[in-house]
């Protein structure tokens, strides 16, 4: 691993960054949308259901601002690759001595900076508008930050990977593949309120087992280890199975040129 | 020892055979023009060279390893621009260049990327993005690119596309600059016969997936069955016509002048049986084919 190259692509992406109103958007502009409608709309219902309500609201809340790290990674890494595919850059990129691992490492970097950038904006116009403080989380907030951006490294991974087999015509996933999940990640409510089979689909899910423990440390301050546990070994294994897909569609792509991948 | 060996190169895709064990090698200072009609499988072997496309079989050796297992190392050695390939549209000029001298870990960065902005004439441009350039402005960039770290090797895709004549003259000056300076090798792709037959020391010819030729411009022309010897023999016509036919040599009669299409090593013979008919022309010219007319008349009668 050179660093060096790593520094390179990590330099490319802020450049890009700092060209690209579309991206400032992305990180910005749609999560605190999202924040300030569900913000709205819970303290519409507080003003019906008195300050009992607040805790609902600021778990609601504070699952939004964690749902920022899992969305902008994924986005991100899926994005990496999309960039150079539409500006037809990938032979300059994978024609000079960077490794597959180097790019891999940059992306994961940039990736997991635009999600814990998202969370800090969040976390503030949250704290502003709402007085719901992430500090709320303790020290939980670290392993819940660290396992969210796993998972999100983890979709940004099976998107890439399914982009580089079927080319940019499946683009739209990058947007919508860490939406589909959301249903079965208790984010907005707990694992309770749904349905027996979205229990099943949700126990499969590490994002659940994430938001599950954020609940239970805002109201108990602590939280069953297990859940930790089994988002971590959950996330491990479909992080190692995505790298694969990817890696295996990245040596696909060598077969027939990446000249020909856009 | 050859800087690039390659060997029984190969690429199938499917029942499709886009490249076909061909074989070659660039010494050290040598410029080598790959030459074919699209379709030929230039590109594809340019791709196998930069390690961005996988081989069927063959083998690509550079200073004597092997890509496959050398990559990285080896393609810090390597330059690459191609008329195919975009640089980041959003980047500047400026930042793509710095952003390609951290991959490349170019020392003293800032006044490496001054230099080949200047060489390369594109100091006005560097605060412009990609996406406002020119095609010929965009080519230069991809040169200043390919030249930014001084490669040992440059494998160029169609470096002077786009490029305004006289841009495209100090390109070519500056090639063969770059390995009287520098010793780089090169490897280029061009449909300007001209330019080749300026800057190559050898030329190979790839049609329908195989090398049909690789030689020097000069022995390529040479061998080539139709030079023309062009007579002023208004009064010998038809004893010039007689010899021809003896010879099974094809000719065109015009106003006043006879065309004969003969190869380069038998003109000797055909003076000799015109002298020995007694024929007499007051003037004769002996013309060369170019190199463009030799890969045109491959092209069609593959």
């Amino acid at each position: 691993m050179s660093w060096h190259r790593v520094y390179a692509i990590v330099l490319r992406y802020w450049y890009y960054q700092r060209h690209s109103l579309e991206r400032l958007v992305d990180i910005f502009y749609s999560p605190l949308i999202e924040l300030m409608l569900w913000g709205l709309g819970s303290t519409y219902m507080t003003s019906y259901a008195g300050s009992s309500a607040h805790p609902l609201v600021a778990a609601i809340l504070l699952g939004i601002c964690l749902w920022v790290i899992v969305n902008q990674t994924q986005l991100s890494v899926s994005m990496s690759l999309l960039d150079d595919m539409w500006n037809r850059n990938t032979v300059n990129v994978f024609g000079s001595p960077l490794r597959f691992g180097e790019w891999l490492a940059a992306i994961v970097i940039v990736a997991g900076l635009r999600g814990l950038i998202s969370l800090a904006v969040l976390a503030i116009v949250a704290l502003v508008l709402y007085e719901v403080n992430l500090s709320l989380l303790g020290i939980y907030l670290v392993p819940f930050a660290a396992l969210l951006l796993m998972t999100g490294w983890t979709i940004g991974f099976l998107v890439s990977g399914i982009i580089i087999r079927y080319g940019t015509r499946v683009q739209a996933l990058a947007w919508t593949l860490g939406i589909v999940l959301t249903p079965f990640s208790a984010i907005y409510y707990p694992l309770s309120a749904l349905p027996g089979f979205a229990r099943t689909i949700a126990a499969a899910i590490p994002m659940s087992y994430i938001f599950e423990g954020m609940r239970e440390v805002q109201t108990t301050h602590t939280i069953d280890p297990i859940k930790l546990v089994l988002a971590l070994v959950l996330n491990l294994g479909y992080g190692a199975l995505a790298l694969v897909y990817l890696y295996r569609g990245f040596k696909r792509a060598l077969q027939q040129g990446l000249l020909k991948l856009f | 020892m050859a800087v690039l060996a390659v060997k029984s190169l190969t690429k199938r895709f499917g029942a499709f055979t886009a490249v076909d064990g061909i074989s070659f090698e660039l010494e050290p200072g040598q410029i080598l023009g790959l030459l074919g009609p699209n379709g030929a499988g230039k590109t594809t072997t340019i791709q196998m060279l930069l390690g961005v496309m996988a081989p069927t079989a063959g083998d690509i050796l550079y200073f004597g390893k092997p890509l496959a297992k050398h990559r990285s190392e080896i393609l810090e050695h390597i330059g690459f621009s191609s008329s195919y390939t975009n640089l980041p549209w959003d980047l500047t000029i400026e930042e793509c260049l710095l952003y390609t001298s951290y991959l490349y870990r170019i020392p003293d960065r800032r006044r490496r990327v001054a230099e080949v902005v200047e060489l390369f004439d594109i100091g006005d441009l560097s605060r412009q993005q990609v996406k406002q350039l020119s095609e010929g402005e965009k080519t230069r960039v991809n040169l200043a690119k390919a030249f930014l770290h001084q490669p040992k090797i440059l494998l160029l895709d169609e470096p002077t596309a786009s490029l305004d004549p006289d841009i495209a003259a100090y390109v070519r000056r500056f090639l063969v600059t770059q390995r009287e300076q520098h010793g780089a090798s090169i490897l280029l792709t061009s449909h300007n016969m001209t330019e080749v037959e300026e800057v190559c020391d050898r030329v190979i010819i790839l049609n329908r997936a195989r090398v049909v030729i690789n030689d020097t411009p000069k022995q390529v022309t040479r061998s080539f069955r139709k030079h023309r010897v062009k007579l002023v023999a208004a009064h010998s016509a038809d004893t010039v016509a007689e010899v021809c036919r003896r010879r099974e040599l094809t000719l065109r009669r015009e106003a006043t002048s006879i065309t004969i299409d003969v190869a380069h090593d038998r003109i000797a013979e055909l003076l000799h049986d015109l002298a020995a008919a007694a024929v007499t022309y007051t003037d004769i010219a002996i013309d060369e084919p170019s190199l463009e007319e030799v890969f045109v008349d491959l092209v069609n009668n593959a």
